[in-house]
């Protein structure tokens, strides 16, 4: 079956209208409404159970939403569900592999899968073996590649029908950090071939370099979805410095908490830690107050908040 | 020091199992049904201390083949499966050693079978009191089906100690089983067809689950060699029991840290994977496969089914064979008669394997895809579920097509037999049409069941938590009922001393068509399921759940055939 080309090229790559998915009494997904543009390397961040692979089965057509609809390409997942398996790639949080088939075998089934024509296909599983780097392991057996190399021929068999949307769930777990950078690199790679990469991952530190846009995701609520730059700004989340005096530090403590400014003043080791309310106040409050106290002032710096630390704050690490 | 401390621990897990007490309860509920049944069916005129001995050694059989199945299907699996999925290692990182494992594996496995047989022995007891069966002999009958529970779930462990999958280990102690309950029977007929001696029960018996049970019966047991043959054959299943348990033992604290050898050196693999999954193999024939429909390809690719198939049947045809040609024999002699019987004995041995086969095939590939998650992998493909049952069904057409010819071929040749020639087997012309009906339904039912094996089959993989349970599920369904008819039937005519051929014309008859029936209810409820449900089984999702949800068009994904596959 040929998909018609889109001609409207403005639809987002996946869209979701109140996305819910029940369990039982269980809601796993609740109401999201999340949008991921074409071209985007979109990370999806939750704890485990937050619902990020409930979401990436329903855009795979592979489990139905309770209620709720998305799009994938313009595609309905459930009413267009035979179109949406053309144009993605999904790569589950397991191997699912044939360990008795060769590499070239398993890449020619799925091949086979998808319809590409005999002809073309062991061009096709060649040149996406070179993508992933798996050229050289063309007749091996599956079982006996390592990890990581089966979980690049995962990435492989995503790739064989050149699928325009590749949702990965957790495609780095496991790996060791040689084979994460050498997944990442690839990715990037994909994203500049015009792909749309939806991962989702727990290495949020790999996350916040690599993809341009994320969405955070608790007990089926999306938290936030925008840049990953501007996470920290958007969640609301305060600046924090590290603040070193000269003189009575609990008098330091008292100044600064006074101010309403500030959100929150630690004690520790030596330094008081400052969490101002939001990413717009000005640092400079911070300096004045103490200088017109009286204290003497010699050191203030700015911690640099992760994507992890974000995360941490933005999240209670509830599950269902 | 905790004594057995695995066996602790599965006896408590075991105890929290609701299906603990579900198979007590209805292996309970089964004897007592049969002995009601022929209780009620026995003419007034009949003593009761024969319907008693009756009821008592129809009930036996019963369990023994209850006791005889149950190593196939409860413990044949059962360290392989640990071994597949690398959870043995963690228990041999203790300081478990092999007996503790193997005997808390035989506590896990053997409770619920042998808390069935507990319920079955007052069922059993029952007969005792109607008179007609010795204490002695209830004591020994006991004796013998615990020691065939035994071997059995121990000839299991064995194999599940020494192979990784489910479909292998499962053949291969079906076969070492039917080695010892079947051939050695086979065998000592066969020799008392062909060279006469008046006794079948003889040195043939002394190792088969078989001869541990008849000779436990009085009427053996009080026979001149009676009690020798019988203790003789404890001695040897107790020390087959001990053997296998210790084989188990020793080998598993080796063989679990054995990846498969072709896993291991994947840059070379041997020519007998490669034979065995066709691998490399870029035939005309294998690319047109994949072609037309790649689950077809997928599903026939290995060929180490149509090895277990053949060995099967040929294994019974030439048994059967040795029957036919002995009834020619010694169409003279009263042995004909024996050899006629035994030969379509063997003909319905071969029907039933034959189904066991096809059960294990028909839920094999969709039941370790759906366990490994390949199955999610090619439901995110454009491949169609209508299409993985078409290249399912295509593949047990290609693997059982011949046997079932082969098989079908032992029903004609029977038929033409009874009906045409002047042999042993055309003695009395009214039992002609009796045996013909046999002949023709059986060859009908064959085809029915194996259609509705194959459906109901793909049901239960996708919806049983392992293989071993899809194939008992299987089985279940399309074949239990036709087999408790069949001892009914028999139980019948031992108790009322012969019937007439129109009774036994009717039985037939109702017989055929009631299996019939099942076989074509089953198969069209579990094609509609899948066809309908197909990707709700496979996510494992329950259907009820979606209908407590409220949804803009809740049923369509389930009721829409056209769209969802």
């Amino acid at each position: 079956m040929s998909i018609p080309p889109d001609p409207n090229n403005n639809v987002p790559a996946v869209q979701t209208f109140a996305l819910t998915r029940v369990y039982g009494p269980m809601v796993a997904l609740n109401a999201l409404n999340l949008t991921v543009n074409r071209g985007d390397l979109f990370g999806f961040i939750g704890s485990n159970g937050a619902g990020k692979t409930t979401t990436l089965r329903i855009l795979a057509t592979f489990l139905a939403p309770s209620a709720g609809t998305a799009q994938v390409l313009g595609h309905d997942v459930v009413r267009d569900a035979d179109a949406v398996r053309h144009v993605i790639g999904y790569m589950p949080d397991f191997f699912g592999v044939y360990k008795d088939m060769e590499v070239t075998e398993y890449l020619d089934f799925f091949g086979a899968c998808y319809k590409i024509p005999s002809a073309q296909r062991e061009k096709t599983v060649n040149d996406v073996l070179e993508l992933v780097g798996l050229s050289e392991k063309k007749g091996a057996l599956i079982g006996a590649l390592s990890r990581g190399m089966q979980q690049r021929l995962g990435l492989a068999r995503v790739l064989i029908h050149d699928p325009q949307v590749l949702l990965l769930d957790e495609p780095a777990s496991g790996l060791d950090p040689r084979a994460r950078i050498e997944m990442m690199a690839i990715l990037q790679e994909l994203q500049k071939m015009g792909k749309t990469v939806i991962i989702s991952s727990h290495i949020l530190s790999e996350l916040e370099t690599l993809c341009n846009r994320v969405a955070i995701i608790e007990k089926g609520k999306l938290i936030y979805t925008g840049p990953a730059q501007g996470m920290r700004d958007q969640m609301a989340v305060g600046r924090v410095f590290w603040v070193k005096i000269i003189g009575d530090e609990t008098r330091a403590v008292e100044l600064l908490k006074a101010r309403p400014e500030v959100n929150q003043v630690e004690h520790t080791e030596g330094r008081l830690k400052v969490t101002l309310n939001d990413h717009e106040t000005d640092p400079g409050c911070v300096a004045e107050t103490l200088v017109h106290g009286g204290l003497k002032l010699i050191g203030l710096e700015e911690e640099e908040l992760g994507l992890e630390e974000v995360f941490m704050r933005v999240t209670r690490g509830e599950t269902q | 020091m905790t004594f057995l401390p695995i066996v602790g621990r599965e006896l408590r897990v075991a105890a929290r199992r609701p299906a603990t007490y579900r198979v007590r309860f209805f292996a309970a509920l089964a004897v007592l049904a049969f002995g009601f049944v022929t209780l009620a069916s026995a003419p007034a005129s009949t003593p009761t201390h024969q319907v008693s001995e009756a009821i008592f050694a129809l009930e036996a059989v019963i369990s023994f083949a209850f006791c005889l199945l149950s190593g196939v299907f409860l413990t044949a699996d059962c360290l392989s499966v640990e071994k597949r999925d690398g959870t043995l290692g963690l228990l041999f990182l203790t300081d478990l050693n092999g007996f503790d494992v193997v005997l808390g594996k035989l506590a896990a496995t053997s409770i619920q079978s042998i808390y069935g047989l507990l319920a079955i022995f007052p069922m059993l007891g029952l007969s005792l009191l109607l008179g007609g069966v010795t204490s002695g002999e209830f004591a020994r009958v006991l004796l013998a089906l615990l020691l065939v529970l035994l071997f059995s779930l121990a000839m299991g462990l064995a194999v599940s100690a020494a192979g990784r999958e489910t479909r292998r280990t499962m053949v291969l102690t079906f076969g070492l089983l039917f080695f010892f309950a079947g051939l050695f029977p086979a065998f000592a007929w066969l020799q008392e067809i062909f060279l006469g001696g008046g006794a079948v029960i003889g040195n043939w018996f002394l190792p088969s689950p078989v001869g541990v049970l008849m000779t436990a019966f009085d009427s053996y047991y009080r026979a001149g060699r009676g009690p020798a043959m019988f203790w003789t054959s404890v001695g040897i299943f107790c020390a087959f029991v001990l053997g296998a348990l210790s084989f188990a033992s020793l080998l598993l604290p080796r063989s679990f840290r054995e990846e498969e050898r072709e896993l291991a050196h994947g840059s070379k693999i041997s020519f007998g994977w490669r034979a065995r999954f066709r691998i490399g193999r870029r035939s005309p024939a294998r690319r047109a496969k994949l072609e037309l429909n790649p689950f077809y390809w997928l599903a026939a690719r290995e060929r180490l089914v149509r090895l277990i198939v053949w060995v099967a049947v040929v294994t019974l045809g030439a048994i059967w064979s040795g029957f036919v040609v002995g009834a020619f024999a010694t169409r003279q002699s009263g042995r004909g008669d024996d050899a006629v019987g035994i030969s379509f004995l063997t003909a319905f041995a071969l029907h039933v394997v034959l189904k066991g086969i096809v059960a294990l095939e028909a839920s094999r590939r969709l039941s370790e895809d759906h366990y490994s998650g390949a199955l999610e992998l090619l439901l995110a493909t454009p491949l169609l579920p209508r299409t993985i049952l078409r290249g399912q069904w295509l593949a047990l057409r290609e693997h059982f097509a011949k046997p079932i010819l082969a098989v079908l071929l032992v029903n004609g040749t029977l038929f033409w037999l009874v009906g045409f020639s002047k042999s042993a087997f055309g003695t009395d012309p009214e039992l002609r049409t009796a045996f013909c009906a046999m002949c023709l339904g059986g060859a009908l039912v064959l085809l029915l069941d194996v259609r509705a094996l194959g459906w109901v089959g793909m049901l239960t993989a996708l919806r049983s938590k392992s293989h071993a349970r899809a194939v008992l599920a299987t089985l279940g369904r399309i074949m239990l009922l036709p087999w408790a008819g069949i001892f009914v039937f028999v139980m019948l005519s031992i108790v009322r001393q012969g019937m007439s051929v129109k009774i036994i014309n009717e039985l037939v008859i109702l017989w055929f068509v009631g299996g019939a029936i099942i076989s074509l209810t089953a198969a069209a409820k579990a094609k509609r399921r899948l066809l309908s449900q197909f990707r709700t089984l496979a996510s494992g999702a329950k259907v009820k759940l979606l209908k407590d949800v409220s949804r803009p068009n809740p049923l369509a994904w389930r009721i829409d055939p056209g769209r969802c596959v």
